[in-house]
This record gives C-alpha cells, structure tokens and sequence, in this order.
C-alpha cells in the first residue's frame, strides 16, 4: 500500500525534530491538502533581498514576493524561504544557512512517511509535473555555477552533521539538485516507514544568471508494495 | 482516501496525460491497473489499483503471475521461486504525482532478478507503457523475514 507523505516545515529557530505523525505539531507546520484529497495547495517560495531588502515576518500576506536582485559581483543566497498558504506565508527561519543567524541547522524541512517506502525517499527537483525534463535556468545552472544546478538541498536525518555553515551540493550527503541523476536520498537506508526525515534546501544565484523566474517542483521517488 | 491526480488532464479509462514545458506524459490509469495471482487449485485474487495494490494481503503459494494495465495490455511474469512487486512512484510537493514502472522483483536461484514494467511514455523516452526491461541484483539479507515476498507452490 502506499504510503502517506506529509511535507513538514519548522516556522521556528527552535532546531528541534518534529514529534508528530504527519500533522501539525509543535513549531511544525504540514503543506496543506485540499480536504478529503491529497491535492496540495501550498506552495515553498524563495524570495527576498529586492527593493524591500526583507519581507516581514514570521508572516506576511500570500502572494507577497521580492523579486531578488541578480547579483553583479558574488554569488548571491536568495535570503528568505516561506512556505505559502491560501492567507499567509510562513517564514521558514532556518532554511539555506539559517538568513541572518548565519549558522546551519538539521530540522528544517521534512517529510513524514506514514507507512512504509521499500526504498529511500528521494528529493528530486523537476522543470514540472511531468517529473522528465531539467531545463529551466535554477536547474541547468550556468558557467559560474560550474553547471550544477543552482539549488543545493542536503540530507539531514541522520546523526552525523555534514551540515555547516557555507554548505553547498559538494558537501557530503548533498547534492546540486537536478533530476533523477543529482538527487538525495533522505534517509539514506533501503526503506522508510512511520518517521520523518529531514532535509534543508536554498538557491544561490550566480552573477551570470539571467533575471528568470522558475517554478521548478521538487518531488520525491519512492518504492512501495 | 480518494486519490485525486492534479496533474493528469483527461484521464480516460485508458490512459492520462501530463503536459509539461518541455514534454507531454502519457500515463497509464493507476485506478484501473492491478496484479492476478492464480493459485494451483484454481483460486484467481485479483488486486486493487496502483495506491492500494493489495499485494501484501495475499495468501502464499501462488502457481501464476500476470499484470493487466489500464492500456490493456496483459504482462505475464515468468515462474520464479517468489516475487515481490514494487510500485515505483514520484509526488511532488504540489501532490502532483507520475507512475513510473512496477519493478517485479524475482527470486532466482542465485539472484533477484527485476522485471520492470514501464507505465508512461512521452516524447523523450525510448520506453513505452507495457514495455519490459530486465536486470539482475544480489538476494538482500533478511529477505526471509519479509512477509511482502509471496512464494510460489
């Protein structure tokens, strides 16, 4: 039977897991489903470091976006992730190095398996739902990205800290997301099932970048009886 | 649960399609593609869909395996000494969701061997719904233990 996923994000600076069984809990907050389906209405934003510098949190009103400057010297961290609902988005403070905290932390964003998965839940990152093509700009990436993708996603379920500050896909246990060939696996064992496992995610921009606007989604592969 | 696919456009008691940027996927329809198991005295369980498989609940000692896709297409596993059928599945974080094969996996004498039965087709791919690509892996440990591998009589 397959199994039930929920997507999990932590609205706190309280680097603690989820304690939950797929719904709300604690500073944990689930991307919402429409009721009585699995069609999920919310979305993860990456925005900030515009005109307006920051957006307000720990929330501000759906559908509130700035645009990031592309950056002329460095490379540049899109500084501020949410998570969109149909009223609010939902600051996620800890997300890429943690914003303005400038450290790295574990319990991020998640996934809780209820059932079981016979294989690792992977993290991949598609143009769409069509979960088959990489070639929007945030995936290809450019010359100054070395052509890695521009999104670094790193596993942090388990108890050894790969994690730190200034981490990137070439860090252990994590990957410039890019399909089914640059992708991650959450647990990192041949099944998963009745627990959460745990991931953070950011996009650096690089100076040759064009001005795009994606809408790449981020899915995850599994197995299942 | 009702299983709803946002991302399928026109689904058909055949078969759905998903249009992307780049690419258009064509999918089998998960509602209506299941596993027969054929017992030696003749029993048939039929399975449930592609969320709900039912493959857990069956009774040991099957004698046949067959698949039967939604595109009609009818599969027939060849005998090995037991199998274990795994749905392989992508869900995005919009509940966006694709089929991508059901990897049957085959106890041999000396390996695992996979039949794995594609469920889409697009425009890129050279594998099409109902085609089959075989390979070998080694017998995982514990396999005994497993109550998902349903041995033959």
């Amino acid at each position: 039977m397959e199994p039930k996923l929920s997507f999990i994000y932590n609205t706190s600076t309280n680097d603690t897991a989820y304690g939950g069984v797929g719904g709300a809990h604690g500073d944990w907050r689930v991307m919402s489903t429409i009721s009585g389906t699995n069609i999920i209405t919310d979305k993860m934003i990456f925005t900030g470091g515009g005109i307006l510098g920051t957006l307000p949190v720990p929330t501000c009103a759906s559908g509130t976006r700035d645009a990031s400057i592309k950056p002329d010297l460095a490379a540049y961290i899109i500084p501020q992730t949410y998570i969109e609902t149909s009223t609010l988005m939902y600051n996620v403070p800890m997300a890429g190095y943690g914003g303005a905290m400038n450290s790295s932390f574990r319990y991020v964003f998640g996934v809780y398996v209820n059932g079981r998965a016979d294989s690792d839940v992977y993290l991949e990152a598609w143009d769409d739902a069509t979960f088959s093509t990489t070639s929007c700009e945030v995936l290809t990436g450019t010359p100054n990205s070395g052509t890695y993708s521009l999104i670094s996603a790193i596993r942090t379920t388990n108890n050894a800290p790969p994690w730190h500050p200034g981490w990137d896909g070439n860090d252990s246990e994590a990957v410039f997301l890019r399909g089914d060939q640059d992708r991650i696996g959450l647990n990192n064992l041949s099944y998963v099932q009745d627990k959460a496992v745990y991931y953070n995610i950011y996009i650096k921009l690089e100076t040759d970048c064009t001005t795009f606007h994606n809408t790449p989604v981020l899915g995850f592969r599994y197995l299942y009886t | 649960m009702d299983f709803q696919l946002p991302n399928f456009k026109h689904m058909t008691a055949e078969d759905g399609k998903v249009y992307g940027g780049h690419n258009t996927v064509t999918s089998v329809n998960p509602y209506k593609c299941y596993f027969i198991a054929t017992y030696p005295d003749g029993t048939i369980v039929k399975g449930n869909n592609l969320f709900v498989t039912g493959w857990d609940d069956i009774p040991q000692g099957l004698s046949k395996l067959a698949y039967v896709l939604s595109t009609g297409h009818l599969i027939e596993i060849p005998r090995y000494r037991a199998y274990k059928p795994l749905i392989e599945c992508s869900v995005g974080m919009d509940g966006s969701r694709i089929f991508h094969s059901i990897r049957v996996q085959c106890l041999d004498t000396n390996s695992i061997v996979i039949d794995k039965i594609i469920l889409r087709q697009d425009l890129i791919s050279k594998h099409k719904i109902g085609d089959r690509i075989w390979s070998r892996e080694p017998i995982p440990a514990g396999l005994e233990n497993d109550k998902s591998w349903k041995y033959t009589s």
